[in-house]
């Protein structure tokens, strides 16, 4: 469209120089890259889904419902969609009850403490998810702090390592950042006037934040749960390294069967439900809220 | 809005949960200057060995270079090519537009693991290698929807008068790009090169697929050694990771502060 205006602006005008259609110039890098190394390689793992693996002859290009027959019909395979389903439902739980506070309380702080909590709660966020999961090996493994406590309380050392609840606690610790941003910011929009003017008219202080506060932050912890539960469906690190060798979710299921057992087909297939699963969740959020996953973080 | 009681618990709490926050951090650099051999927290005593142990470990020293050439390569490329693409979408008006903006944010939403997975199918179909220019591409597209997005806001953030009266004084596009546009959308460029390279330098689920013998970044590094090995080794290479980010932390403070970054003051 732009370069047949352009065609005709020259057309009509001979004395003017040509024009170059200046956005395609300046997409184009951009837009080739995105093409050649993200499309394409998403439609080859689209493709390969379809795909027979022996383990001899490595990929048979063929087209077979078969991976995707195994992933919905193995209960293993539906045990581990559901405890991934099930991880990302509780982490969202435990970082709304722990996140919404601190949220709240940063509608209220002094500019200093504010600040602070901004640095603390966020910093995180830029470094690695492998050191922050790391930390909770020391946290909660042999030798650990956990372990130091109980003994020095005197108490029988019981290491958590390795179970769900390590799981949880490390990607909450992850993922609290998403959920204070999303909360915080529509607690921030929230005109102080409303509820002032329901305490004003004699509503005590929990009815004020009942009736008031709360459901006028919920667009914000609507879309910091969602944040959170697309984030820790799809999260990797945290669960290969802190769930144990026996608590596979899809995603280190994915891993084993593209990595160690060089099934690719089969990876792919798992690949492909995953994305339909984030797809779901994130279509559900645009649905209750305008905008994309990380929009509460940039706005 | 909050009485006072509640105001003091509210405060308490933000207390533990800003330590909850921190903790891990803290624990593996406290972890990192241990004088035993084995991991142990608290540590008895402290030491710099496990940083000598670092320097002595030529494949850890190897992939923090990679790690640091891949960042580097990626957060340029990225932030140039998302300056560019930032100015045909905020200045242009073209059929197409909402769509192009929409695929500049898809990488966002599609979890590392498995964009890796995909380009790694990719790559072995068409005979294409696995080495650092791969994993340089690769982490340009996971850092460009945050280039576009920081030149965006710089972009939309300046008065478009400033810019037709350069031209209209017969300045010619790039003249104006080069002495107006460019030093006023500085900041965002700034931050999306800093933004850029952390993300890159952090980066562990895509990378895991495109790792080599050839090219293997420190957090990969880190991950496939924590699986096998539980010692201190690892808390002074993270410890490193940690000290570049409080760097960056710096930075971005003094120039932007971390809560504007992410749309809080």
């Amino acid at each position: 469209m732009r370069l047949a205006a352009t065609a005709t602006e020259q057309a009509s005008l001979p004395s003017r120089r040509p024009r170059l259609p200046v956005p395609l110039l300046l997409l184009a890098p951009a837009l080739a890259i995105f093409l050649v190394f993200f499309v394409l390689p998403l439609g080859v793992l689209v493709v390969n889904s379809f795909h027979d693996y022996s383990r001899l002859t490595g990929i048979i290009p063929t087209f077979t419902l078969k991976n995707y027959v195994r992933i919905l019909s193995d209960g293993f395979y539906l045990e581990i969609i559901f405890r991934t389903l099930r991880l990302a439902f509780l982490t969202s739980c435990v970082t709304l009850i722990i996140g919404y506070p601190i949220a709240l309380y940063l509608t209220v702080a002094s500019a200093r403490q504010r600040a602070w909590i901004i640095l603390l709660i966020l910093s995180p966020l830029l470094v690695s998810v492998i050191v922050r999961t790391f930390g909770w090996l020391i946290i909660l493994g042999p030798n650990g702090l956990v372990h130091s406590l109980f003994l020095a309380l005197g108490l029988q050392a019981s290491v958590p390592l390795h179970s769900e609840g390590a799981v949880i606690a490390g990607l909450a610790n992850v993922l609290l950042p998403f959920l204070v941003l999303a909360v915080a910011t529509s607690l921030q929009a929230i005109d102080p006037a409303v509820p002032l003017a329901a305490a004003s008219l004699g509503a005590g202080p929990w009815r004020v934040f009942r009736l008031v506060v709360f459901p006028l932050s919920l667009p914000g912890v609507i879309a910091g749960l969602l944040i959170v539960f697309s984030l820790a469906s799809s999260s990797f690190v945290t669960p290969a390294l802190l769930g144990g060798a026996d608590y596979k979710v899809m995603s280190t299921m994915i891993y084993q069967q593209a990595l160690i057992l060089q099934n690719w087909p089969f990876a792919a297939a798992f690949a492909v439900v995953l994305v339909l699963v984030v797809f779901l969740v994130l279509l559900v959020q645009t649905r209750l809220i305008e905008g994309g996953r990380y929009r509460v973080v940039f706005h | 809005m909050i009485p006072p009681a509640a105001h003091r618990v509210l405060a308490v709490f933000a207390l533990v949960v800003c330590a909850f926050s921190v903790a891990p951090v803290l624990v593996i650099v406290a972890e990192s200057f241990t004088a035993t051999d084995y991991v142990v927290f608290p540590p008895p005593s402290l030491s710099f060995k496990w940083y000598g142990e670092f320097l002595k470990r030529a494949e850890f020293v190897d992939s923090f270079l990679v790690s640091a050439i891949v960042a580097f390569g990626a957060s340029l490329v990225a932030t140039a090519l998302g300056a560019a693409a930032s100015l045909a979408l905020v200045r242009h008006d073209f059929f197409g537009r909402r769509a192009l903006q929409q695929l500049f944010l898809a990488p966002l939403s599609l979890p590392g693991l498995i964009f890796g997975l995909a380009l790694l199918q990719f790559l072995a179909r068409y005979g294409m290698p696995r080495n650092i220019a791969t994993i340089t591409l690769a982490h340009v597209i996971i850092t460009m929807p945050f280039a576009i997005r920081f030149i965006t806001v710089a972009l939309l953030g300046i008065d478009r008068n400033v810019e037709l009266c350069a031209q209209s004084l017969g300045a010619s596009r790039w003249r104006t790009f080069r002495y107006i546009t460019f030093p006023l959308i500085r900041p965002g460029l700034a931050a999306s090169l800093v933004f850029a390279f952390i993300i890159s330098f952090d980066e562990v689920a895509a990378s895991l697929f495109l790792s080599s013998p050839n090219a293997t970044t420190l957090p990969v590094r880190i991950f496939t050694y924590i699986d096998q090995n539980y010692d201190p080794l690892v808390t002074a290479v993270s410890s490193l990771l940690v000290f570049a980010a409080l760097f960056a932390i710096a930075i971005l403070e003094r120039t932007f502060g971390v809560g504007r970054l992410f749309g809080l003051r």
